[in-house]
């Protein structure tokens, strides 16, 4: 009887493996597969066909199936047999990426980083997030919790231009929880340039972030579903025939309903009526399309559509007070109001794109015309919620980009030189509404809303050789553009300047200079809620740097950088003064001035991938400083300026599909204004004054983030469950703070505490 | 489970789990907090108790500070104070002392009282007096209950004063809001303040560690309505540091004054010795803000 089971259990069974890229689904062939039933019982290797497949047998029971590709790695994946007719199952390998892969195609950008988004997911304390997980590179600086900006370099975070597949979105991350616009699933990879941005991108005076989801093709079908305790989304990627392809995702929070109900089982707990509930909540969502048709082998139209909504939503508690037995209506409910006043947060925008692209090899352009809507309203006010939308009003409206860059190659010039050229055209249309009634309201009847309507034109060409040989590379960019807006006009030059030089002892020497002009954000200059006096801003940066491989899979990339800032964007409090020909007042209001701004500081990038070992990981350095000077001779820190900056990444594959990984970021204390108390000694309560802009700072930041991951493969399906832990120390690292009754001593109001998430995703 | 968990799990981090220290101890009550252990201005005084274009005017102000504490200075200053503007200003916050065009430096001095000379600034031609909507139908002479003259010069300003002093380098501050006249109104040339009353705490010269002493604060004024607040080195205040009026009598032939007083008990530290000081300030919560007067006093403590 023993025997007979032993027997049984050793029934050879054959398994049919198709191996895969987990990006694009494209069938690798040579890969070698191993099925290991123990250490001493293993079976011969096998190797992938073109169709990507190979058939091992394994035995019934528990297995692990090996897979090595010498472009991709290995991967292990336990597989449980439950009879000898064996099963089939598909293998993914990731990208063979290593989180930033040098450019794969120098394009005229000195530094930029492309970054896998594979491998970024990974990055512990990002939420699985890989456009979050940016904030991890040197340069950038660590924004507040709640922003979810990209700070570079001491610019602002206004100076950092989101782009999706090349098309500028007005924001890039969802409020308040931080996640990026667009389904992870979806991005292919990350392409950040920190500065020095080469003269087709404009608009912007600092840096670039262009989520690209269009660097890999579609191969097949390829679903995804991805849970965890904030949203849901769905991803399905379909190659419907050699001509046309279809992608498709959305994502929808389930945070806010968590919150209403355990809000409303909390009050009838307490012995109230359901809709007394009142809650505070987060709710999103975002959509992604994109359909594709590819014309000939040089040609391809595609329609891409993009929608997005943040919406913080206070939830006022409705009470019965005449007894009728429902609940009686709000006091704005009844007003005429032009928005919805329990939308503390309601940003959204829309974008549809029709793009034509064409590659003949010899010449390549982009031609595309894209529209949309977007509005940001912003009724809180709070200083850390309002910098990325207006001071308690409502700004947007639909706008208008039309482009074409071009690209020839010229190598009549040297090996990869090219000519790059191309025109954009911008029209936006808005109307920035002010609400600053909307607390303390008596009367929602009395509510002026006070509204400014505008429209910015901004045009733009530019004009690049860019010339390269073997050792070699200059790119001398001609750019100007062309503002229109607030009824005057300007024209703005903007020149560029780019060169490589490659050593022979693997060291390459990069330098770049350039000026770049960019519009204050609509909400920062209407009239009523903005400075309309504010200028373009305009900013000239430099760096220099080198990049070397050293023994041992170490990489370094180092640069110093500098960028003088003029008429730059900030935002203070300032004491308006209201003359009503009766009495004059005062009171504080938020207030953007143009200011001059400097900041210099070295940079550094240390990665280690060791080709024998089972770990990676990476150290990135910065060292700067960053500063204002406003037109009263005010010297101050910039919100963001963080002197020191350390954030250190590493992971190890425990084996069995396995992975631990950590990270830790350290940096000084951001900078803030200090109060000083004032006692008033007849209502004997402490008042206060404020110091000098940004003197103080918190305490150093610190936090440890972890993950483990675990995935698997069940025929079809591939499995994986990750654990990230956020804050796995539980250090408080607050980002709001408020002072004691005598404003001596400074309070935490808010750091977010430790936060586990656990997450599921599944892909077909 | 670490509170932080279970507030962000249940998806409550927007309200409570990660504002934790919302609820910190900003609203504690200034009625406990009457060991001087850092310095502090706790009164202002003027005379007179508003501000009167052109004329002078004398400061106090009682800064009281641990034992080795050094005031090195004083500034004075008022803010929105437009010596050009003839419309009314009404400032009642003290945002605009960070503008600084909109700072009217009054004095600095080495100590305090101080005597300066108020700003001259022009008569306000804007002025909608409160009791524009209190016609009676009736002359202000036949109400009965309203002074003819009252209203005369009421229109003013209402500006803050900004005390600064500096005590062993660091700055401490103390404000207060007053009305400035163009002319000198009619109730300032009657009023009687806190000030012009006679004052007098009533403690023993000695005590011993860790017993209990009863204080007595006296005012040869009305003060029924006033605020008692009291200061000490160090000790219990076992009716707290803010008390009301205990008792009242009334002006006699002996005593031509009325006479209010407010009572405390003090519980010595068992380990304190030598000079432990007193003091109560005494001022209406609702009146003028520089109408205050104060008194100190000191308890010989031996072991």
């Amino acid at each position: 009887m023993l025997i007979l089971l032993l027997t049984q259990t050793l029934l050879a069974a054959p398994v049919t493996v198709t191996v895969v890229d987990s990006t694009t689904g494209k069938k690798l062939s040579n890969a070698i597969i191993d099925c290991t039933k123990s250490s001493k019982n293993s079976t011969s290797p096998v190797t992938t066909t073109e169709e990507g497949k190979a058939t091992i047998d394994c035995q019934t029971g528990s297995n692990q199936v090996t897979v090595f590709h010498d472009e991709y790695g290995k991967k292990q994946v336990p597989v449980t047999i439950e009879n000898s007719t064996g099963l089939s199952m598909r293998i993914r390998l990731e990208s063979p990426s290593f989180m930033i892969v040098e450019d794969e195609q120098q394009t005229g950008a000195i530094t930029r980083h492309v970054v896998s988004s594979e491998e970024l997911k990974r990055v512990p304390g990002t939420f699985g997030d890989p456009v979050r997980a940016l904030q991890s590179l040197p340069g950038v600086a660590r924004p507040n919790i709640a922003e979810g900006a990209i700070v570079v370099r001491g610019a602002e975070g206004i100076n950092t231009g989101f782009y999706v597949d090349g098309m500028p979105v007005p924001y890039m991350f969802h409020t308040l929880v931080g996640r990026s616009i667009i389904i992870p699933s979806f991005i292919d990879d990350i392409e950040f340039f920190p500065g020095g941005m080469p003269s087709n991108y404009g608009e912007v005076t600092q840096a670039v972030v262009n989520v690209r989801t269009n660097t890999q093709p579609t191969e097949g079908t390829k679903a995804q579903l991805r849970l965890d305790f904030l949203d849901g989304g769905l991803a399905l990627e379909q190659k419907i025939n050699d001509e046309w392809t279809l992608r498709m995702a959305g994502r929808y929070s389930w945070v806010g309903g968590l919150i209403s109900t355990a809000s409303t089982i909390a009050t009838r707990r307490a012995g109230g009526e359901g809709y007394e509930a009142a809650y505070l909540a987060p709710q999103y969502w975002d959509q992604f399309a994109d359909l594709r048709y590819k014309v000939s082998s040089t040609d391809e139209i595609s329609v891409l559509y993009l929608a997005s909504r943040d919406t913080l939503y206070f939830s006022e508690g409705r009470y019965d007070s005449d007894g009728d037995g429902e609940p009686d209506p709000l006091a704005w409910e009844d007003a005429d109001l032009s928005y919805n006043p329990e939308h503390w947060i309601d940003n959204q925008f829309w974008r549809t794109r029709l793009l034509w692209s064409h590659n003949d090899g010899r010449h390549s352009h982009q031609t595309w015309i894209a529209g949309g809507v977007e509005h940001q309203q912003n009724l809180l006010g709070a200083w850390w919620l309002s910098r990325q939308g207006p001071y308690r009003g409502r700004v947007g409206g639909p706008s208008v980009v039309v482009r074409r860059a071009d690209r020839w190659t010229m190598p009549q010039w040297g090996a990869g030189s090219a000519l790059v050229a191309g025109g954009q055209f911008t029209s936006r249309w808005f109307v920035a509404e002010d609400f600053q009634e909307t607390f303390n309201v008596e009367d929602y009847d009395d509510i002026v809303e006070i509204t400014t309507e505008d429209q910015q034109l901004v045009g733009s060409v530019w004009l690049e050789p860019q010339w390269q040989t073997e050792d070699w590379y200059v790119g001398l960019g001609i750019r100007g553009a062309v503002y229109s807006w607030d009824d005057q006009s300007t024209f703005e030059p903007e020149p560029r300047l780019s060169v490589r030089r490659q050593l022979p002892s693997d060291v390459l020497l990069k330098g770049a200079i350039g000026r770049y002009t960019q519009l204050p954000p609509l909400e920062r200059y209407a009239q009523g809620i903005g400075n309309p006096s504010l200028d373009i801003m305009k900013a000239w940066q430099g760096s220099v740097g080198a990049e070397t491989n050293l023994t041992g899979g170490l990489h370094i990339d180092s640069s110093i950088f500098g960028g003088w800032m003029q008429d730059l964007v900030v935002r203070d409090l300032e004491v308006d003064t209201y003359n009503n020909d009766d009495t004059v007042t005062t009171e504080l209001q938020p207030y953007y001035l143009g200011v001059q701004g400097l900041a210099f500081g070295w940079e550094g990038l240390f990665r280690v991938r060791p080709s024998d070992t089972p770990w990676w990981g990476w150290i990135s350095v910065t060292l700067s400083k960053s500063l204002r000077l406003d037109d009263a001779g005010r010297l101050f820190p910039s919100d963001y300026d963080m002197p020191i900056s350390l954030t250190a990444v590493g992971a190890y594959d425990l084996g069995k599909s396995w992975e631990l990984s950590a990270r830790l970021q350290t940096t000084s204390g951001q900078p803030y204004t200090p109060f000083y108390g004032v006692y008033v000694p007849r209502d004997q309560y402490f008042t206060a004054t404020r110091g000098d802009l940004n003197s103080e700072r918190y305490p150093a930041f610190l936090r440890l983030d972890l993950r483990a991951q675990k995935v698997w493969s069940r025929k079809w399906v591939d499995w994986m469950l990750y654990m990230d832990i956020y804050n796995a120390t539980a250090r408080s690292n607050p980002f709001i703070a408020t002072y004691n009754y005598d404003y001596s001593e400074l309070i935490e109001i808010a750091s977010l505490p430790i936060i586990p998430t656990i997450g599921l995703e599944a892909t077909y | 489970m670490n509170i932080g968990i279970k507030h962000c799990l249940i998806g409550i981090i927007f309200l409570t789990g990660c504002f934790r220290g919302i609820f910190s101890d900003r609203p504690k009550y200034l009625a406990t907090e009457y060991v001087v252990n850092k310095p502090r201005i706790v009164a202002l005084r003027s005379s007179p108790v508003e501000m009167v274009s052109g004329t002078p005017s004398t400061l106090d102000a009682l800064l009281i500070a641990p034992k080795d504490a050094t005031i090195e200075g004083w500034q004075v200053s008022a803010c929105g104070l437009d010596l050009s503007s003839t419309t009314r200003t009404w400032i009642w916050d003290l945002l605009c002392f960070e503008k600084d065009d909109a700072i009217t430096p009054l004095f600095s001095t080495p100590s305090l009282p101080y005597q300066f000379a108020v700003p001259t600034f022009p008569e306000i031609d804007s002025c909608n007096q409160w009791n524009d909507n209190m016609d009676t139908g009736l002359a202000i002479s036949d109400t009965g209950w309203i002074e003819e003259g009252y209203y005369e010069s009421e229109c003013a300003h209402q500006l803050p004063i900004m005390v600064k002093a500096i005590v062993d380098g660091e700055p401490v501050f103390a404000a207060g809001f007053t009305n400035w006249y163009p002319n000198l109104p009619y109730h300032l040339r009657r009023d009687t303040t806190y000030s012009d009353a006679g004052i007098e705490l009533n403690i023993p010269s000695q005590a011993k560690a860790g017993t209990e002493v009863s204080l007595a604060l006296s005012i040869a004024t009305n003060a029924t309505y006033a605020s008692f607040q009291w200061y000490i080195d160090a000790g219990v205040l076992l009716d707290t540091g803010i008390t009301k009026a205990h008792q009242f009598q009334e002006a006699t032939e002996s005593f031509p004054h009325p006479l209010t007083t407010s009572n405390n008990r003090l519980v010595i530290p068992e380990e304190y010795e030598g000079t432990l000081r007193i003091w109560v300030v005494v001022h209406e919560p609702w009146y003028h803000d520089f109408d205050m007067t104060w008194a100190q006093g000191e308890i010989e403590v031996t072991p």
